[in-house]
């Protein structure tokens, strides 16, 4: 790939000097903006730490339930620090994948038509990507390490500064590794093959966790033990001190095969790896979650094609695509890991934590069922072509909306009074809340569903100042409280259900069900 | 095509200015679109001829003038318009999840089409996509998806058909096909409003064009109008 020493001299033709003047032609002003862009992430990522450590605090606070009665589970036989064992090795697959994304083997699609035909040592090219990518990993591990250090201090209550620095240690070694061997995977072009491995590696620690749990159920006493000796090596610094080796051991190889993988990287594994970081910007920027698996081939799925059939064509259109989008796995998945969570550890199953859980999952429905509607909702030439009036498809869109959220609110409800969590009375004040919740996550999704096709990157390049992009980003977290909202006087009965449910609180849910009513009355 | 009795004004507009907030693009046009009528829209790029359908179709704001659906003002949602126009909808809009042969079915469900499996199968045969029929939209090239398209326009009853250059992507045997299905339907009194940059769909099946290449536009014959695209 070096340009040859002939042709060069032959034309006086260097594409070398082309990126040697490019480099020096940075002024000392773009030197500056680029050091302030640096100053600005630090400053972002102190920023984030704050909140992320104080939502974390309200995490552990919640689910130890200081000062608030426990219902006490035969089966909870796990401590919060038991499941920080199993969060180690998932945050550390999650940094993975992260990298396999930020990774250096990257050019952009419209970049790539540019850079790639020239014939240069590609290890020129990328080499600042390469140095920027290591350090990303490593900050970004240093970042998890600070935030893991915060949760150890939390629930052991006491620290060091030598178990400070070997946490932070490991997870700035196993960043820098992540990085290296996201890099030496993407030059292979083996990036898709890598993420398949994460996915199954976090399905095989959940499995894990379940199985663990089981065999302490069914009476496998040496398990606990065991599982106290790990929890108590967690705050140990000898044990971090090996893992940081072992980390270092992975690491150093790693670099070692990236750097000399560099020079032979091709061209196709360099736009796949920017096709990919494409992707990951979109997701963010139009905070859509699907956009990391845009280049994944979709299965075909006939599943209900002939259910859908007795239903109107509208209602038929929706159900298929909660089905067969997979819009219902978010609901489904945080639903499993919530029980899991609240059968499993001591502390879990208080009031204060089942609120919590109702509150996200009311928000993950939301923004799970605002995906259902987005097609409908954003392209009315959609519903002409079916013959369908506007009222005609939002009538549709809440109807299916709100039933979907009642059958989750139901079937979570019943469960959680199947357990004895909940007290069934009285019961005309429950089916109300749950009715009330559904109706007003139906107004929700419909409201969010047609900003769904919003364009972040657009909104952040033409913002005018600070304040328009306020006002987007407050319009969007509105959104995910009037979400959270919905569900007031089920919180209100957990927290205390003793008590009736104030008027306001019935209020409250009733204005946020109203847009539903209004659109299904027509 | 229509004796006087049978005639009866589906789509019009008078003194239409079409354009965005900040630019007039033409204008004014007066348009009027009767039972069994066939009219091109032609001009060069950018003359505003999506531009002027997208206007017609209550889309976009005129900047003045007004238009009509069988005299009263235009209103998408109203159930005459939604039984009596099928318009060609833009190229990304199809549901992700649903199969070619879904989509059709769900149109044909949603219009009421009696016997609609038969009706699926035939256009599905009529554009050349059993093949793919339980493919996915993501899944089809850009032609077969214009197809998916085309066919779910053709596939539900209408009084009149609306296309943005259905030509666009079609081989010419399916464009000949179409173009000859187009003339039948049209002898079935069913009316076409098409802006197209196709000689023979304006020769095969439709009388008269309006070319906009000035501000009002000019009516012409559909074979005047055939030759200006050709020159």
């Amino acid at each position: 790939m070096s340009a040859s020493p002939d042709t060069s001299a032959a034309s006086g033709y260097d594409p070398r000097d082309i990126l040697r003047r490019v480099r020096s032609a940075r002024s000392f002003s773009e030197r500056f903006d680029s050091f302030s862009e640096i100053y600005v992430w630090v400053l972002a990522a102190v920023v984030a730490l704050a909140y992320l450590a104080s939502a974390l605090y309200g995490a552990i606070f919640v689910l130890l339930g200081e000062g608030v009665p426990h219902l006490e589970l035969a089966s909870a036989r796990w401590s919060l620090d038991a499941v920080a064992l199993f969060l180690l090795p998932m945050l550390l697959l999650l940094v993975f994948r992260l990298m396999l994304y930020l990774g250096p083997n990257a050019v952009g699609p419209e970049q790539a038509d540019w850079w790639l035909p020239l014939p240069v040592d590609r290890r020129v090219l990328l080499r600042p990507a390469w140095r920027r990518a290591l350090g990303l990993g490593s900050a970004a591990g240093v970042f998890l390490g600070l935030l893991w250090a915060l949760a150890l201090f939390a629930l052991a209550g006491t620290w060091s500064p030598a178990l400070l620095l070997s946490v932070v240690g490991f997870f700035a070694l196993a960043g820098l590794g992540s990085a290296a061997a996201a890099g030496a995977l993407q030059a292979a072009g083996r990036q898709h093959a890598a993420q398949r491995f994460c996915s199954a590696g976090l399905r095989v620690l959940a499995a894990g966790y379940v199985l663990l749990w089981t065999a302490q159920l069914v009476g496998m006493g040496t398990l606990d033990a065991r599982l106290v000796a790990w929890e108590q090596a967690l705050l140990e610094v000898g044990p971090w001190m090996v893992l940081c080796c072992g980390a270092l051991a992975v690491a150093v190889p790693c670099i070692v095969l990236a750097s000399r993988r560099l020079a032979g990287v091709s061209g196709a594994a360099l736009r796949e790896g920017g096709l990919h970081q494409q992707q990951l910007a979109g997701a963010i920027m139009q905070a859509d979650a699907r956009g990391v698996h845009l280049g994944a081939a979709r299965k075909r799925n006939r599943t209900g094609g002939r259910l859908v059939r007795a239903l109107p064509v509208s209602v038929g259109i929706l159900a298929l695509r909660c089905v067969r989008g997979g819009h219902w796995k978010p609901a489904l998945g945080f639903s499993a890991a919530a029980l899991v969570l609240l059968l499993s550890v001591r502390t879990a199953a208080n009031p204060l934590a089942l609120a919590g859980v109702l509150a996200i999952l009311l928000v993950v429905l939301g923004a799970s069922l605002a995906e259902v509607l987005r097609p409908a909702a954003t392209q009315p030439e959609l519903g002409l072509m079916l013959g369908l009036a506007r009222s005609q498809r939002e009538r549709a869109m809440t109807a299916v909306a709100a039933g979907l959220s009642l059958l989750v609110l139901g079937v979570w409800t019943l469960g959680l009074w199947g357990i004895g969590a909940l007290a069934p009375v009285p019961w005309w004040s429950w089916v109300a809340a749950v009715l009330l919740a559904a109706l007003g996550l139906a107004s929700v999704a419909l409201a969010h569903a047609r900003r769904a096709e919003r364009d972040w990157e657009e909104i952040f390049a033409g913002a005018s100042n600070e304040m328009s992009i306020a006002a987007v980003l407050i319009q969007q977290a509105w959104t995910l409280l009037r979400a959270a909202a919905s569900g007031a006087a089920l919180y209100f009965q957990v927290l205390a259900p003793v008590a009736a449910v104030p008027w306001g609180i019935w209020a409250v849910c009733l204005l946020g069900a109203a847009p539903a009513l209004k659109k299904l009355a027509g | 095509m229509a004796t006087e009795s049978e005639h009866r004004t589906h789509l019009e507009a008078h003194g239409l200015v079409i354009g965005y907030p900040e630019q007039t693009i033409c204008g004014p046009i007066d348009l009027r679109i009767g039972t069994g009528d066939g009219l091109g829209i032609i001009g060069s790029n950018g003359s505003g001829k999506s531009t002027l359908l997208a206007t017609l179709l209550g889309r976009i704001p005129a900047q003045s003038g007004e238009t009509a659906f069988r005299g009263l003002p235009l209103d998408e949602d109203s159930l005459d318009f939604r039984r009596t126009v099928a318009v060609q909808v833009s190229d990304g809009a199809f549901f992700e999840e649903l199969s070619v042969a879904e989509h059709l079915e769900m149109v044909a469900r949603g219009h009421g089409v009696p016997e609609w499996e038969a009706k699926v199968e035939s256009e599905l045969e009529f554009f050349e996509l059993t093949a793919v029929a339980d493919h996915l939209p993501g899944e089809l090239s850009s032609g077969q998806r214009r197809k998916l398209l085309l066919a779910a326009t053709l596939i539900r009853p209408a009084g009149l058909l609306i296309f943005d250059e259905p030509e666009q992507r079609l081989d010419l045997r399916i464009r000949q096909k179409f173009y000859e299905r187009l003339a039948g339907l049209r002898r079935d009194m069913v009316s076409i409003l098409a802006v197209t940059h196709d000689p023979a769909m304006l020769r095969l099946c439709l009388d008269r064009a309006l070319l906009l290449d000035g501000d009002a536009g000019e009516y012409v014959e559909s074979e005047d109008g055939a030759q200006w695209l050709e020159r």
